[in-house]
């Protein structure tokens, strides 16, 4: 009988552990808000070109580049829709986009409209189902 | 009876008025010393290890290495004292790095090689520069860490504040150098444009020019007027980025160009260089998950001084700076802080004893009451006060090292106290003599054995002082330290204890039966174990056999690997480090991207609290770092990751296990981007390169790539081998621009000056300082394209050189024409040339790994590949075979030798392996002296290897590794094992001259001696069973606890046999004669 008892609350003790580590297992940053995902105008894809001269280079949306201090960011989307802070370096503008030099891929898709209010980790969607260059490009005209 | 130089000293003390003022004395100097001593995390280990740079600027790897690097290496060997010269010729300078043997004077060491340095200047090529000698000192190392991030400040304010707070922290009392790592810093910028040059017809060599000529200031002298002199000055320094705009640097038509004219001047933050944030972990209690642009402040302490007090006093002033000198929307971190951990140590070790102290009291006090007890309860905290006195004075500080030593002591010092207080006991108890005269009868009799054991123990730690290499340090405070506390615990035993004895145990009252030892329970229980043996020879020799088997037994589980060797375990730390290397030639954001990536997952770990990376500039380093030079990884493909975890007390698995952990995750990050991460974990030992190192030689660089390729291969598929890397570059990609000699002499332009002006174009030149009030560092004027300006080849083109005129070899070209640079220069793409290593005088190629998982010790991984390596072809046909403890013999054959943790483990279990022979020889003379027989020594060092029977079981009992603490525990159990023997011989032999029989005379000392040593072994086990918990110390007591329960046992009974069968012969013989 004693036995058993200590059996069970060895199990009890065991089954909360194990529970208590599932509540704590790290979750993604930001997934609080998993539930609502943000709005953003466009999310574009890091593009591969020939610039005005003719080499390749890789371009973003002007708009989509920000400035901390001296530093330089995107926000870089993820498969799953995340939002994180890429540093890059930028070189020389082409009419509405800018060259960047190191820090992104080919193919990789960034918000394209730089807006403060995005936090690292925070899940983002497009907010219409407007094309996506088309999109860019109002973006760009508007400013 | 003899009173002998034991009873003498208890005579002189047991009643003196002196004896308790000494013991309240040797308290008061041991507190007070105790906390004189200064604090620390390492022990001051003076890394003989010296850095010389030699710049050679525009040469090659193999022109470095043959014109620099070989000449000096040749030079430093010839000084006395140097162990190894390592080398690397990368390309435009040399690395040399000259290691002296442990123990030499760095100041002295630092004479010498200058001097041989300076005598080999004049043999060098012209171009290369004067070279730039660095001591790499332990104190170089911060102790406290203070990381300042902000959720609103960018990486340039950031540096400025942390400018303003390294400014008043150096007012601060004993510290030493306070570094800044990240950040950025104020620069003035010149970004050239190149239209408006071109327009304007200036050059960037000729801005640069007139931006230094027009920086300066000099005192002209004075005029002497009326008695008087006036001081007259001239020129003026430039002061802000619009006295730099306004620097003529040419003439247009008629009017000036201004600086400000073809160049935008900005006077801000430098370009981004580095990357340095800061997050927080799982672990933490914020739930913050972002993270912040951070740079660290490191402060480092004076050597000698205490890293607890400094720290506090840095973090004191640090909490007064907020507010007025830190805005409120910086953060300041303690990412780390040696003066906690140092303090926390030490606390740790006065808990440790105390509890050793009290349970011992708690089994002397089952035995002899609580007024024995309390003997040794006061007499113990006596020996320790004293040997603290004793380090403090011989300027030890208190380390993880130091106080390793004392633990270990701890176990051995009451030894002493014990025996004697328990003879006192035993003869109080038997009431022959009044108590005074009991009390002196009893130290007499116990009293000049206990100094032979004494002597005898430490004659078994001593020897350990004499482990070379970068060991010795870390073990000589352990043989010092034991060696001197046993020295005052047999003082104290001599001394104090007769008095304590004298005025606390109790002659118990009421008529008790005269004593009688064949009535006590021992008696019986050896009566009845021992006489079979004694009486029947076949017994005996069953159990010489039972007790061979079981020694057998034990010693077969090392070479069954149930019981691995391994140099050190790692510690529990709170910290470990990962180290990114991207392919040469990654561009600084991809290796912060990589970085991140990581670093985001660290930050899932649940143990983790905080964490910063560094991209483009080193970590703060550690004393491993500072080995392995981490604080030269400053290129833009290299990243650190410095991962904090929460206390060790706050978590369940030890720092090693999450390393473990982790390892893969962030390595197939890194492998995703064709990145390499490794986790480095602080060693617990001396530091070296990597754990397993294979160093290739051979007779070319291609032929060492690629067997250094296939070993490589052989190290991967190698299970338990992890973080496999090699020191040699990937292929970076190098443009090569080839000056058209003639077309530049006929256009009037120098080699020099294209060169120059690419450099300034690209990589920026300072050009001067800004001479501004109020900058705590210099702020450099730097003339550079913008970056966008800078991108391609064909940026290049539009760079455009003056023409000299003059210079030139026509006179059709006046001077001044602006030419561009793509006419004089023709593009050669290549590989950059690799780096190339030597050591010893010998090119080597070093393949690096680490051992985790699958096995732990790198000696069965070596052993391992060792069978792999073999088998792999090489051209010649012959094979190869890993080397071990030589470099090879010839050059023109490719070889490879183990390094790495190998080699010091080798000189360790080398060195303690010689000090145990040494050891046994002294122990035997030591007895010889003591008793007059060539025999008997023999019979009482049996004790000696059935330690065995219990160390080598205990370990696999408790799964681990055998290690260089339980070797030491070992060796310290040799000589406590032999004082047992001796102490039961002694008194075997008292009785036969008082008249007894052999047989009589064994299992009578037996019974008496019984109490006293399982006492005095008791007291070892107990005090040991504290380390158990830790993980370094943790061989360390296995060895104590199971070597001295088991050998202890054993000696009981296979000493008394072993001496019965020696003395049977002579035992007749003297019986014979007293019939007769």
């Amino acid at each position: 009988m004693g036995k058993r008892i200590i059996v069970l609350s060895f199990l009890a003790v065991t089954l909360g552990v194990i529970s208590g580590c599932g509540k704590e297992e790290p979750k993604p940053a930001g997934s609080g808000q998993t539930e609502t995902p943000v709005f953003v105008k466009s999310i574009v894809s890091v593009e591969r070109r020939n610039d005005a001269a003719g080499t390749e280079a890789l371009l973003v949306p002007a708009g989509a580049v920000f400035q901390d201090g001296q530093l330089s960011g995107v926000h870089v989307v993820d498969k799953e829709g995340r939002v994180s802070v890429r540093w890059v370096r930028t070189g020389r503008p082409e009419n509405g986009f800018l060259v960047i030099l190191g820090g992104l891929d080919a193919g990789e898709k960034v918000v394209g409209s730089y807006e403060k209010r995005l936090e690292e980790g925070v899940q983002v969607k497009q907010q219409a189902s407007v094309p996506q260059v088309l999109e860019t490009k109002e973006v760009q005209s508007n400013e | 009876m003899n009173e002998g130089i034991a009873g003498r000293l208890a005579k002189q003390f047991i009643n003196s008025k002196i004896t308790p003022l000494l013991m309240v004395a040797s308290l008061l100097v041991g507190i007070i010393a105790t906390f004189m001593t200064p604090r620390e995390e390492e022990p001051q280990i003076v890394v003989p290890m010296v850095d010389i740079y030699i710049p050679y600027p525009g040469a090659a790897p193999s022109e470095v290495e043959e014109r620099v690097a070989k000449p000096f290496e040749r030079s430093l060997t010839e000084i006395p004292g140097v162990d190894y010269v390592y080398s690397t010729s990368m390309p435009d300078f040399a690395l040399v790095t000259v290691r002296y043997d442990v123990g030499e004077d760095t100041e002295e060491s630092m004479v010498k090689l200058w001097a041989t340095l300076m005598k080999n200047m004049d043999k060098m090529p012209q171009g290369v520069q004067m070279p730039l000698m660095k001591k790499v000192a332990i104190d170089d190392v911060p102790v406290l860490n203070l990381t300042m991030w902000s959720k609103s400040k960018d990486p340039y304010q950031l540096r400025k504040t942390a400018m303003d707070v390294a400014d008043e922290l150096k007012k601060t009392e004993n510290i030493g150098d306070v570094e800044i790592k990240g950040g950025l810093k104020r620069q003035v910028r010149i970004l050239l444009d190149k239209q408006k040059l071109l327009q304007y017809n200036v050059s960037a060599l000729q801005i640069a020019r007139q931006v230094q000529m027009a920086n300066s200031q000099m005192p002209s002298g004075d005029f002497k007027q009326q008695n008087g002199e006036i001081l007259v000055r001239s020129g003026s320094f430039l002061e802000s980025a619009s006295d730099v705009g306004n620097i003529v640097v040419g003439i247009y038509g008629a009017s000036p160009v201004y600086l400000s004219n073809v160049a935008s001047i900005v006077d801000g933050p430098e370009e981004v260089s580095n990357f340095n944030f800061f997050g927080w972990g799982s672990a933490s209690e914020s739930k913050d998950r972002g993270e912040y642009p951070a740079v660290t402040l490191t402060v480092a302490k004076r050597k000698g001084a205490d890293a607890s007090v400094l720290a506090e006093k840095v973090v004191a002033k640090v909490d007064q700076l907020k507010g007025s000198v830190i805005p409120s929307s910086i953060t300041v971190t303690e990412t780390r802080n040696y003066g906690e951990t140092a303090t926390e140590k030490v606390f740790t070790l006065l808990e440790h004893l105390i509890i050793a102290i009290v349970a011992v009291t708690i089994v002397v006090g089952i035995f002899l009451g609580w007024r024995g007890a309390l003997v040794n309860f006061v007499s113990v905290p006596i020996t320790f006060a004293l040997t603290l006195l004793v380090y403090y004075l011989l300027d030890y500080s208190l380390n993880r090292v130091t106080l390793f030593a004392l633990i270990f002591v701890t176990g051995i010092v009451v030894d002493d106290s014990i025996i004697i207080a328990e003879n006192i006991h035993r003869h109080f108890a038997m009431k022959r003599q009044p108590k005074l005269q009991a009390a002196i009868t009893a130290v007499s009799e116990v009293g000049n054995p206990t100094i032979l054991a004494t002597f005898t123990v430490i004659a078994a730690v001593l020897p350990m002082v004499f482990v070379s290499g970068l060991m010795g340090p870390y073990m000589s405070p352990m043989p010092i330290g034991a060696s001197l506390a046993m020295i005052f615990s047999l003082l104290i035993a001599l001394i104090v204890t007769p008095w304590l004895s004298y005025r606390l145990l109790k002659v118990e009252d009421g008529g008790h039966a005269e004593y009688d030892i064949t009535k006590t329970g021992y008696y019986r229980l050896f009566e009845n174990i021992l006489s079979p043996l004694l009486d029947n020879s076949f017994m005996r020799l069953i159990a010489f056999a039972g007790v061979g088997l079981l020694l057998a037994g034990a010693i077969i589980l090392i070479p069954l690997k149930a019981v691995q060797m391994k140099m050190l375990p790692f510690d529990n730390k709170n910290e470990f480090q990962v180290i990114v290397d991207m392919p040469e030639g990654t561009a600084l954001e991809q290796t912060a991207r990589v970085t991140k990536e990581i670093a985001a997952y660290l930050k899932t770990v649940p143990e983790v609290s905080s964490y910063q990376y560094y991209v483009g500039t080193s970590a703060p380093i550690n004393f491993n770092g500072l080995v392995r030079h981490y604080y030269l990884r400053q290129a833009a493909n290299m990243g650190d990751i410095q991962v904090n975890l929460v206390h060790k007390g706050e978590r369940k698995d030890q720092s090693h296990d999450i390393a473990k952990r982790v390892r893969s995750g962030v390595q197939q990050i890194a492998l995703k981007y064709r990145g390499n991460a490794k986790i480095v974990e602080i060693p617990p030992g001396p530091p070296v390169l990597s754990t397993i190192v294979a160093e290739i030689y051979g007779p070319s660089q291609k032929e060492q790539i690629a067997l250094a390729k296939e070993v490589k291969r052989v190290f991967a598929e190698t299970p338990g081998v992890v973080d496999v890397d090699w020191l040699l570059e990937d292929d970076q990609k190098v443009y090569n621009l080839v000056v058209n000699k003639e077309r530049a002499a006929f256009r009037g332009v120098s080699t020099e000056q294209i060169a120059q002006t690419l450099r300034m174009s690209l990589s920026g030149m300072d050009v001067g300082v800004l001479h501004a009030d109020n900058v705590k560092e210099p702020v450099m004027i730097q003339v550079r394209l913008p970056q966008s300006d800078r991108t391609s080849l064909r940026d290049l083109s539009g760079i455009f050189v003056q023409s000299q005129g003059m210079g030139s070899l026509t006179t059709r070209l006046r001077a001044g024409e602006m030419i561009p640079l793509s006419e004089l220069v023709r593009v050669e793409e290549k590989i950059q040339d690799k780096s190339i290593y030597r050591k010893d005088l010998r090119r080597v190629l070093y393949v690096t790994a680490d051992v985790a998982g699958a096995t732990e010790s790198p000696v069965y991984a070596m052993l391992d590949m060792d069978k792999k390596i073999q088998q792999i072809k090489v051209p010649g046909g012959y094979r190869i075979n890993p080397l071990y403890t030589s470099n090879p013999a010839v050059e023109d054959k490719l070889a490879m030798k183990w390094d790495g943790e190998w080699q010091i483990t080798f000189e360790v279990f080398r060195d303690l392996g010689t000090a145990f022979a040494v050891v046994l020889v002294i122990i035997y003379l030591l007895i010889v002296g003591w008793f007059q027989s060539f025999k008997t020594p023999l019979i009482m060092m049996i004790a000696i290897p059935l330690s065995l029977v219990g160390i080598i079981p205990g370990h696999f009992i408790h799964g681990a590794f055998f290690t260089a603490t339980s070797m030491i525990g070992m060796i310290a159990l040799a000589g406590i094992m032999v004082r047992n023997s001796v102490l039961l011989i002694d008194f075997i032999q008292i009785r036969r001259q008082e008249g007894a029989e052999l047989k009589q005379a064994i299992i009578e000392s037996a019974a008496v001696r019984t109490r006293p040593i399982i006492l005095t072994s008791g007291a070892v086990v107990i005090g040991s069973v504290i380390m158990l918990f830790d993980p370094i110390f943790q061989g360390l007591a296995i060895s104590m606890i199971w070597g001295g329960i088991l050998s202890t046992v054993l000696t009981l009974v296979v000493v008394p046999l072993v001496y019965y069968i020696t003395e049977k012969k002579s035992e007749k013989t003297v019986q014979e004669a007293k019939k007769s």
